[in-house]
């Protein structure tokens, strides 16, 4: 059971949580200006670390808002997202 | 929309623990259902207090309006244009636990840590596996919002963990 | 008798009690643990090996035992039962009733009525254990002000610290990431029962101060009765006046062992000899009695003694089983000749108490790293027991490393050492040190097996605890759930939803027959209140709708209604629904009964990470409003019945339009909306009216032969018109044009969420699976759901059958007999074939029709 950091409600159980996979890939402005290639990047290609790793998630069963947090996908640690991040 | 000439009509109200026969009173601890109330749900700033209400933060922004039982029939609840809001007063019942056991009681099935939560802060959470408000209104009273559908389940549950508290 | 006549700190001897082991009864103490109590009671043999059968005693004196293994006949209540308790462990009461094991248990025969609960419990600070290091740590911890903390202890009498909340009788059970306990608490434990409560302990910073564990040394005849721990022998005199032997003799490997010997001697056992392996003393062998197999005498390198104890000390070390669940790693340490902390878990919420000292510390001698004899015979080491619960022997390791075997973990799995219900706490070292000398390698390099969750075993019935039975999983229920809670129900999610209303003389096809014919010819009216409602507020709920619909939403005019698809951003069909405009700023979006949570969810996450400039509040009213949906070509009369102010004629009240409207006396909307392609009304009022709107539609309704019906009436009723159900013909693999929905892409806006998919080559392939109609050719048989679509006549012995398709739900009352939906490649083009429909084997010719079976035109919408 990971203890999620909810920026609103303290750190919670990872149970009323909903995750959001990797943080930073935006809507694109257009999808109908990319080619299939892009659009399947968009669609289906997301970094995997071993490490760090910044990622979103939502607390559903609470306040249900959005946030972006920085996980070690080894240790579960957490941590603000780092410096020059976008969110 | 109000109906007008009414109060016929209140008689014909069910809440959601109507004939389920929960509640419990026994010295350390009340369970009660206390239906009818007006709820609104509300975004942006603080709403105004009501009067034999409660005002909850559910979130950044969002709140929960209690308001006292409506005396008129309407499709709307009467609280919830004052306030902006969006009438749920069929969405959840509310179960009030009181007594030296209530938090106890909650913290059986609850897994979020309520001996934090300060008296008139509510917290959202899983009880019994049924998204709950959880309000508290003293050291020792609180009131579980419910949704309706899962209303009965939960006092099947709630009676069920009282049984040492009997 | 064994109990000495004074001494005992756990026991109290005013409370005398009796528990029964195999019909026997015997005479105990509180505070005596069954163990102890066998002891007492001169009960030589506690157990039997599991495969060779042999009598075996106890070896220790808590969750070390590997022997003492019972099954609990009865907690002390009616239903209660524990297949596999430990007797070291097991607290004694009046009424206790065992049966002795060899290594294992059966499970009830019935539902384990013990009672078991759950509670959450929350602090900054979580000591487990308390003992010396424990209460040092608790202390600390209240002098620094650091808030709420907890001891959690095993021990029947919790420590006393001032500030801080300890509980007795309490067994952490799992560590885990960030601060999480999981831990057993025995309640009641003086009176037993069998009682227990799961803590879910979550601690901002936990102290492991879990003590540490004695070790055996192995030899051949080391499993007779008799053989035991020292530290565990000496514990019993202390602990519960209990005398383990009466004339004893000693080996060790470390100082400890002597200091054992001398409680021992001290407490009137003749202690013979106290040989040290530092000093080149080995046991060799053992004889025993004829009865019980009891040890007599003890061979030894200086010689054979005759005795009825042989009490063996390896090594004191610390319990690091918890520590390593949470992440923490272990190092050999020969200054204690064992394992010990070194690495903290990750995070910083661990943290190691110990108050071991070395041979150095207190000016001792060096403890020796001895496991077994390297020069042992086969037949010697076929006698040498590594794991008494496994009834393995060194005979088995050295097999393990001559087949080629040479981690730790595998010799583990080979030999079955350490996998047993004591976590091999007697054994996993000892294999640990004899694969090290059997190899050639330091024993730091070969390493100790993982120690996983739960420590001890646990109840499956005090993991389940109250969620059992109906509070298993939450049931939800609509208000008009009593006035057809009659019927036979279907579970939709959490939803219980009646399937149909069989009449006493009736089948639930005849009933759904009947139903169908109904609503097609006359009236029915359905409970729709569990379909999801989220009301969507703000100056841009088009736009919000524009882009999370396929189609054009921005231009419904206040008062209508539009059915919408919703995709992913794949192009693949995530839910469809209708929703209604309120007012210039209010909407109200219907759902499928399953997709109400992810719908919303999924609104609120575009709303929220990428369209925040938009003005939208989206609120839940699921469980808000109660609906009733009367359908069937008399629907308009029973609708003007309920609402004589309204004109419900097909002019005055068009389809897809929605009004307010005083229904049956009651504020109410009132909708024109169908999913059976006949006239069609739903009427929703705020859930506290659900049972009087639905007792007033079924009154209003008598004149015209109402007839109320189920879901799969409604699936039916849907499915001749190809209304797709979202989850059942739909699998995450399907677009709205796969289904027939091509009408609903706009091609006007210039994006909606799947639009960039719906333009990839392969959404665009006519050979696609689409969404088509079967009826079975015999125009009788059944199509059974989840049926593989073959070729007509396809060998099906010839593996691989080409599939073509699959059916998606099948329905065996249509209004011409059995049909089913499919899934079938470039079914749009087959239409008219004649396909096999395979199940378990055996093909049913089915013939592919259109989708839409039953007025393709849409000529009955406003009524017959």
């Amino acid at each position: 059971m990971l203890r999620i950091p909810c920026p609103h409600c303290g750190e919670r159980d990872e149970t009323e949580f909903h995750y959001g996979g990797e943080a930073g890939v935006d809507y694109p402005a257009d999808p109908s200006a990319l080619d299939d290639v892009a659009w399947a990047e968009y669609l289906f290609v997301r970094a995997d670390p071993a490490g760090w790793f910044t990622e979103r998630w939502c607390h559903v069963a609470a306040c249900r808002q959005w946030f972006t947090i920085d996980r070690h996908t080894v240790s579960d640690e957490f941590r603000p997202v780092s410096e020059g991040v976008r969110a | 929309m109000t109906v007008p000439e009414s109060t016929a009509l209140l008689e014909l109200r069910r809440s959601p623990l109507a004939g389920s026969a929960f509640g419990l009173s026994s010295p350390g601890l009340t369970m009660v259902e206390d239906p009818f109330r007006q709820l609104v749900e509300v975004r942006g700033e603080r709403p105004a207090d009501v009067d034999r209400g409660h005002v909850w933060g559910l979130g950044p922004g969002w709140w929960l309006v209690d308001g006292p039982p409506s005396e008129v029939v309407a499709l709307e609840a009467p609280l919830a244009p004052g306030n902006r809001g969006v009438d749920v007063s069929g969405q959840r019942t509310v179960v009030t636990l009181t007594g030296a056991h209530a938090l106890t009681v909650l913290a059986h099935g609850c897994p979020v840590d309520l001996e934090v939560v300060a008296v008139g802060d509510a917290v959202q959470g899983v009880l019994a596996g049924c998204q709950v408000v959880l309000g508290r209104v003293a050291d020792d009273g609180w009131r579980c919002y419910v949704r309706a559908s899962y209303a009965r389940h939960l006092a099947a549950w709630l009676t069920d963990a009282a049984t040492p508290y009997r | 008798m064994s109990r000495l006549p004074t001494g005992g700190s756990r026991i109290d001897r005013t409370r005398p009690l009796t528990v029964t082991v195999d019909g026997v009864e015997l005479t105990a103490y509180a505070g005596d643990t069954l163990a102890s109590a066998m002891l007492a009671n001169d009960l030589d043999v506690v157990g039997a090996g599991i495969y060779t059968g042999r009598p075996r005693g106890l070896v220790g004196i808590g969750r070390e035992e590997p022997n003492a293994w019972v099954q609990v006949l009865d907690h002390g209540g009616p239903g209660t039962g524990e297949p596999m308790v430990q007797a070291t462990t097991q607290p004694a009461y009046d009424g206790l009733t065992v049966e002795r094991l060899a290594g294992r248990g059966r499970l009830l025969p019935h539902t384990d009525e013990t009672r078991y609960d759950v509670l959450h419990l929350h602090c900054e600070v979580a000591v487990v254990g308390g003992g010396e290091a424990g209460v040092a740590a608790a202390r600390a911890a209240v002098a620094a002000g650091e808030g709420r903390v907890i001891v959690l202890d095993d021990a029947p009498t919790a420590p006393v610290v001032d500030g801080a909340r300890c509980l007795p009788d309490t067994t952490v059970v799992g560590a885990h990431a960030h601060g999480r306990l999981v831990a057993v608490q025995r309640l009641d434990s003086a009176d037993g029962g069998g009682a227990r409560r799961l803590l879910q302990v979550q601690a901002r910073r936990v102290v492991l101060a879990t003590g540490s564990e004695e070790r055996p040394m192995a030899f051949p005849g080391n499993d007779r009765p008799g053989v035991m721990l020292a530290g565990a022998a000496a514990a019993y005199v202390e602990r519960y006046g209990v005398l383990p032997g009466r004339r004893a003799v000693v080996w060790t490997a470390h100082d400890g062992g002597h200091a054992a010997a001398a409680a021992l001697a001290e407490a009137g056992v003749d202690v013979v000899a106290v040989l040290d392996v530092r000093d080149g003393d080995v046991v060799t062998g053992t004889d025993g009695g004829s009865d019980t197999g009891r040890v007599t005498a003890v061979h030894t390198t200086s010689g054979t003694v005759e005795v009825d104890l042989l009490a063996v000390s390896g090594a004191v070390t610390p319990e690091t089983r918890l520590w390593t669940h949470a992440g923490g790693t272990t190092r050999w340490s020969d200054d204690v000749a064992g394992f010990v902390p070194d690495a903290p878990p990750q995070g910083g919420r661990f943290s190691w108490a110990g108050t071991e000292r070395t041979a150095a510390d207190t000016g001792g001698r060096a403890p020796a790293a001895w496991f077994c004899a390297t020069d042992l015979t086969d037949e010697q080491a076929a006698g040498t027991y590594l794991d008494l619960h496994r009834d393995a022997t060194l005979a088995d390791v050295r097999h393990a490393v001559e087949a080629g075997l040479r981690s730790v973990e595998h010799v583990k799995r080979h030999t079955t050492i350490g996998t047993g219900a004591d976590q091999g706490r007697c054994s996993g070292v000892l294999a640990a040190g004899v694969l090290a000398q059997l190899l050639g390698e330091p024993l730091g390099r070969v390493g100790a097996t993982g120690a996983r969750p739960p420590l001890v075993p646990v109840p499956f019935g005090l993991l389940a605890a109250r969620n059992r039975g109906v509070l298993s999983d939450p049931v939800r229920v609509t208000p008009i759930h009593d006035r057809v809670a009659h019927a036979p129900m279907e579970d939709v999610g959490q939803w219980k939803r009646p399937y149909a209303f069989p009449s006493v003389d009736e089948s639930l096809d005849e009933a759904v027959v009947r139903e169908c014919r109904a609503v097609r010819t006359g009236v029915g009216m359905m409970d729709a209140s569990t379909l999801g409602a989220i009301h969507l507020r703000g100056a841009d709920v088009g736009v919000l709708l524009d882009m999370v619909y396929t189609n054009l939403f921005s231009t419904l005019a206040v008062g209508k209604v539009r059915y919408g698809v919703m995709c992913g951003p794949d192009g693949m069909v995530v839910d469809d629904g209708t929703t209604m405009r309120l007012s210039e700023t209010d909407w109200l979006m219907s759902t499928t009964t399953g997709n109400a949570a992810a719908v919303l969810d999924t609104l609120e996450e575009w709303l929220l990470t990428e369209w925040p400039h938009l003005d939208v509040v989206c609120t839940s009213q699921t469980d808000h409003w109660s609906t009733v949906a009367i359908a069937g070509p008399l629907s308009r009369d029973v609708v003007a019945a309920l609402a004589p102010d309204e004109d419900v004629s097909a002019e005055g009240f068009g389809f897809m339009t929605h009004r307010e409207a005083v229904v049956a006396g009651m504020p109410a909307r009132l909708a024109r909306v169908s999913f059976s392609g006949e006239l069609a009304f739903e009427v929703s009022v705020p859930a506290w009216y659900g049972a009087a709107l639905w007792d007033a539609v079924a009154q209003a309704g008598a004149p015209h032969g109402i007839t109320p019906y189920g879901t799969e009436t409604m699936h039916v009723l849907r499915a001749e018109k190809a209304f797709p159900i979202v989850g059942q013909d739909t699998d995450g693999t399907v677009t709205p044009a796969d289904l027939g929905l091509g009408w609903a892409l706009s091609r006007k806006k210039t994006d909606y969420v799947g639009k960039r998919s719906h333009a990839r080559p392969d959404a665009q392939r006519p050979d696609r699976r689409h969404l088509v109609g079967l009826a079975p050719v015999d125009g009788t048989s059944l199509i059974a759901e989840g049926s593989q679509l073959v070729a007509h006549g396809a060998d099906l012995s010839a593996t691989p059958v080409p599939m073509l398709g699959h059916v998606t739900s099948a329905y065996a009352a249509g209004v011409e007999g059995p049909f089913a939906l499919a899934l079938l490649d470039g079914g749009r083009d087959r239409i008219g074939e004649v396909l096999d429909a395979v199940d378990d084997l055996v093909g049913t010719p089915v013939r592919v029709t259109a989708p839409v079976s039953y007025d393709p035109e849409g000529a009955r919408r406003d009524g017959a």
